[in-house]
Formats: C-alpha cells, structure tokens, sequence
C-alpha cells in the first residue's frame, strides 16, 4: 500500500474538494487513463484494489502508471468513546482527488484490455470515473 | 509552416462575464506582442477555433483578422486553457511575432517505427511529447520525427539524439530522455508483491 515515507505533521485539517482539478488533467505518460468525475478521498486501500483489478486482467505485458498518492492522514477515535479528550490518531491515508484528475494511466495494451483494465479499477474506487485516451489516439472516451 | 485565417471580434464591456461570453459561443481570448501596447482582449467563436486545434496549435500561424477594427495580426499561440471534465476550450492567449525575431515554441515528437518495439515485446515510455524549440517564425517545422525501431529493450533515445532542421535550436535539456523502451510489467502476482505500477508523484 502507498504510504508517505516521512511526514512534517502527524495530523493535519480536513480541508475542502472545491473546484475542479488543476493539474494532472491529462495523459501524461501512458496512452490510456482512468478520470475522476467526482471528488473524493480516495484511500490507499482503495488504489492499491485498483491496481490490483488492473494488473490481475492485464497479467504479463502492459505499464500502469498511479497518478495520485495517498499523502493525507485521516484520525478516527475508537469506538464508544466519550467526544472530547482531543483528536484521534492517525487510521489511513487518502489523495485528496477533484473532478478532472487522472487516476491511472495505462501503456503498451490495446484498447479493450485498457477499457476492460480501468473498468474493473474503477469498480475498486468510490467514485464516478471515466475512461479517457490521449488525444492523437483520437478523443475521449466513456463514462462508468 | 501552416497558415489559418481566424476571424475574431473585440471584447467589449457589454458582452459581461467570461462565462457569459462562453454561453453565447465565443471563447474569450487575448493578443499581446510585437507592437501591440499592452493587451488586446478578443472573443473568437468557439466552434472555428475548436476546428483548428490540434497537437500541432503550436506551430501553426494564425492571421487573425478582427473585421471591426480593421486589423489584421499574424499570430501564434501561446496558451489554449481547457475545461478538464467538459474538455471545451476556456481561453486562448495568441502571441504577435515579428519575422525577424526569434520565437519560442513547443513541438510534437512523433515516433516512427513503435510496431517493431512492440513486436520485440519492449513498451515505448514517453519522457517527452514535446519538443521546446527557438528559431524563426518560417522556419517552425510541423513535428520532429523519430526513428525507435532500432531500439532494445533498455535502449532510449534523448533530446540531443534527435535530428533538427537547420535554423532551429532546441532549447529542452539535451539530456532529457524523450523515448525509452522498457521491460512489461510483471505479472500480477509478481506485481502484487514487488508494487509493479509507479507512482510519478511519490
């Protein structure tokens, strides 16, 4: 599972998802993508699924890039704990993912592994998604 | 070099908001450059600038002509913004230029040749898709051309492996990779032990 390697703070805000993404709107590296329609926290447990479903349909063969990286601690307090007595400890970590954001990206398949793959990754995601193909391959694609 | 006429209209304060702009069919815009004071603010209609962009916007020279002013500007462009979900374009900055001076423009790599890598069972890893270039507006070429069928697993081309024409110089560090061929994933039980994917932002 993605985890930061060190962090500065243990705990940090809440935050909000408003607006749409700001980069990482494009396929930068492979020649398919899987991208976020909704925001959302994704957590770490939840991409390491995705890349799980990907890599399993895709067996040998294939590149798989992960655009986003969990890099925000979530707290929690135990259950039937009285409120109060400060915030809890750290429980997982989440990327924090806007509308426009591409999640994954694929290389060196053909197109229906590469919709099959992001279909089945974007089952393993709380989120709406869509399948996206960079421009000189002609388009966008569909959503799921 | 290629050469499109675009027709535009100056932004006036009556057509309000960007948005509103948007809403009626036009994609605000702006030119700047060789002697133009400052900033022209301009709306073009979003369907005739949609038909002229493509991976090669960057070269291309535009004549704008804006009717109701009486000009006409030979431009290129600078930045085109696009909405990431509804992919419509928000904004386009066009950049006046001067025959005589020097520009800076970006180019698409095209690679030739990526079936035989395929075949030999490599992937192509892209480093870069384009091509930071200084030289003359006219000597602007349309795309760099490279050739990878050669390449092993391993192999990888860099940005001073590539041929330019003369009259341009390419300003993208000569070091940086722009195509590598590198080994498929594992498989997924492999992968589920080593972590197979990358993570570029980690």
């Amino acid at each position: 599972m993605l985890i930061p390697k060190r962090m500065k703070f243990r705990k940090v805000h809440r935050g909000r998802m408003k607006g749409k993404a700001k980069g990482g709107t494009e396929i930068a590296y492979g020649d398919y993508g899987l991208q976020a329609l909704e925001p959302a926290w994704i957590t770490s447990r939840q991409i390491e699924a995705a890349r799980i479903a990907m890599t399993r349909y895709i067996r040998r063969g294939g590149k798989v890039w992960i655009k986003i990286f969990p890099d925000k601690p979530v707290t929690a307090k135990p259950a039937e704990t009285r409120m109060g007595s400060g915030k809890g400890s750290p429980e997982y970590w989440v990327a924090v993912v806007k509308p426009g954001r591409i999640l994954f990206e694929l290389a060196g398949v053909s197109e229906e592994v590469a919709r099959e793959a992001l279909r089945l990754a974007s089952h393993k995601l709380p989120i709406k998604t869509r399948f996206v193909k960079r421009e000189d391959l002609g388009g966008d694609g569909d959503e799921s | 070099m290629q050469e499109v006429v675009l027709k535009v209209l100056p932004r006036k304060k009556e057509d309000g908001s960007p948005n509103r702009i948007r809403n009626a069919g036009f994609v605000p815009a702006v030119v700047y450059g060789h002697d133009i004071e400052g900033a022209l603010a301009l709306k073009v209609p979003a369907r005739d600038l949609e038909r002229i962009v493509d991976e090669t916007i960057y070269t291309k020279v535009i004549n704008l002509q804006i009717e109701e002013l009486g000009q006409e500007y030979k431009v290129m462009v600078k930045e085109i913004q696009r909405d990431p979900i509804k992919d419509r374009i928000l904004h386009a900055d066009f950049y006046r230029f001067s025959l005589e001076e020097e520009i800076e423009t970006v180019v698409p790599i095209h690679v030739e040749g990526e079936e035989k890598v395929e075949s030999r069972g490599g992937i192509l890893q892209f480093g870069l898709r384009e091509l930071e270039i200084r030289c003359l507006p006219t000597r602007i070429p349309e795309v760099i051309e490279v050739d990878v069928s050669d390449l092993e697993i391993g192999d990888s081309i860099h940005v001073s492996d590539l041929k330019v024409p003369e009259g341009v110089e390419v300003i993208s560090d000569p070091e940086s990779v722009v195509v590598s061929v590198v080994a498929p994933a594992l498989t997924a039980e492999e992968g589920e032990e080593a972590g197979a994917a990358e993570t570029p932002e980690a």
